[in-house]
């Protein structure tokens, strides 16, 4: 669905954001993409989205070129950024003047969504909402519109911990084999149970691309009063519940993904990561 | 270059709607200004300053959902083509603002006048239909002119982000130099030609039928480069 080809970008002369980027997105599942403040994860999306153009290499999203903006790519990926401006006008004019343009819209999946986020009043203006209320909105509409693909930047920042938990499984409605959904975030525990694959940026490189089996193939999460006893120790750090831990998964134990244990073990041992995953860093599509 | 008549219509109607409010708010406040001035003013040699400044104002309504980032990055993801995004704005720019201002210029006047009147301020009705009389003459006669000025405002406000204005206001300075000079140097070789000026009224005609056709050319030039610069903005 997106294949990216040593892509490279820089807002300043010589200060690349987006240093040689090599990734292939498939269609039908969720993809976390995280990574520290400021290592090119918006960068990243926006490039996927059309919003900003490369300074060099390939981006091809669902067989167009995002650069050409044509109208059959954009009516088919959302973006929603981390930070927008609402029009002065209530709900229902903002969809009735923008669902137009979007061919797959369904007002039935809109009010659902709604419903789901407690929005009843359709009536009320965007810019009297509170920036929270607003983004259900946006992710509502964006939703609505059956795009094939999702860009959702930091979509959990401001929403309530209830929010949280109603966009998890509108998330989850909303999936079907022929959309794909990358969710930026550094909130890590809002993807909980929802990505299928993880995606790790640093620096403008990806440091891991992979599904959430391979991951558990690769890596053991566990718990333990005394680590002592654990070899192959990746990463571990102390809980209410004892030690928490990755391990390299020599044993073919099977464990659940904790994301923020991950993404610390992924920071602290990146010569280990690579080597663990050669195949899904920097993935060259030929 | 993909167009569609339906979704480009949606577009516009989109526009108008986002912007309504503060274009009506902003025509208003244009509308009572001239007003006073073209009520209290008997002398109408003024109407073209007073044409030039509102169009000016009128200037800082174009691409307006290109100028603060967040809004941009909605317009750009609208399914839309280049084209249809870039021929919206030029409807707005070049045929809705000007039919607008004229309509609330004449609307103000009256407004204005009728006011006063009730207010029993000593006025002369007649001065009002006069110079809202001029008024559409001097905008039959500034035209092209004014075209060509919206042109530089429009490749500015999509062009420029930092100190626009300044930059603008140098890039139109340049323009009208540029004009002046090959208006000089086209009359001069007419001259050489042995086609002597020896009225100033037919130097005058004769420049300013070389500066509308020179106009138009930049016009077209400015546009032109808009619709590439659009093609090209990024979020």
């Amino acid at each position: 669905m997106i294949k990216l080809n040593d892509l490279k970008f820089s807002y300043k002369k010589n200060k690349l954001v987006i240093n040689d980027v090599n990734l292939n997105i498939e269609k039908g599942y969720i993809h976390g993409l995280l990574g520290k403040n400021g290592t090119g994860k918006t960068t990243l999306l926006k490039l996927i989205a059309g919003l900003l153009f490369p300074d060099s290499g390939k981006i091809e999203v669902m067989g167009f070129n995002p650069m050409k903006r044509q109208v059959g790519f954009l009516s088919d990926v959302f973006f929603l950024p981390e930070e927008f401006e609402v029009y002065k006008m209530s709900i229902e004019n903002y969809v009735k003047i923008h669902s137009k343009f979007y061919p797959n819209f369904s007002m039935e999946d809109f009010d659902y969504y709604l419903n789901e986020f407690e929005i009843t009043d359709k009536k009320a203006k965007l810019p009297s909402l509170s920036f929270g209320t607003r983004k259900k909105v946006i992710i509502a509409f964006g939703l609505a519109t059956r795009a094939k693909l999702m860009i959702l930047d930091e979509p959990t920042n401001s929403l309530d911990i209830p929010s949280k938990t109603q966009f998890r499984k509108i998330i989850l409605r909303a999936m079907n084999e022929e959309t794909s959904i990358i969710i930026s975030t550094h909130q890590v525990r809002d993807l909980h149970n929802l990505i299928d694959s993880i995606i790790i940026l640093d620096n403008g490189n990806i440091l891991l691309n992979a599904s959430n089996q391979e991951i558990t193939s690769k890596l053991f999460f566990g718990v333990s009063q005394s680590i002592d006893s654990e070899t192959g120790i990746l990463y571990n750090e102390e809980s209410i519940s004892g030690n928490v831990f990755v391990k390299e998964n020599t044993q073919k134990q099977e464990s659940n993904i904790d994301i923020e244990l991950l993404f610390n073990s992924v920071f602290s041992n990146k010569e280990k990561i690579k080597e663990l995953f050669p195949n899904s860093i920097n993935k060259v599509i030929k | 270059m993909e167009f569609n008549l339906i979704r480009f219509w949606s577009l516009c109607k989109r526009d108008l709607l986002i912007n309504m409010k503060t274009d009506l708010v902003m025509l208003s406040l244009m509308a009572i200004i001239s007003g006073m001035i073209f009520v209290m003013q008997s002398d109408p040699s003024f109407i073209p300053m007073i044409i030039v400044c509102l169009f000016l104002f009128l200037g800082f309504r174009i691409f307006t959902e290109y100028h603060k980032k967040e809004r941009k990055i909605q317009i750009l993801q609208l399914p839309v083509s280049n084209l249809e995004r870039f021929l919206s704005v030029f409807l707005r720019a070049f045929i809705y603002f000007p039919l607008l201002l004229i309509v609330f210029m004449f609307l103000g006047n009256l407004l204005v006048g009728l006011l006063l009147y009730i207010l029993q301020v000593n006025i002369d009705f007649d001065i009002i239909f006069s110079n809202s009389a001029k008024l559409f003459e001097y905008l039959g006669r500034l035209s092209i002119k004014l075209y060509l000025f919206m042109g530089v405002l429009f490749f500015g406000s999509i062009f420029y982000k930092k100190n626009a204005g300044i930059k603008i206001g140098l890039l139109f300075f340049g323009v009208v130099i540029f004009t002046a000079i090959l208006v000089g140097i086209m009359i001069s070789l007419m001259v050489v030609d042995g086609q002597h000026i020896t009225q100033i009224s037919d130097f005058v005609i004769l420049s300013d039928f070389y500066e509308s056709i020179i106009g138009i050319i930049i016009f077209l030039f400015f546009i032109g480069l808009s619709y590439l610069r659009l093609t090209e903005e990024q979020a």
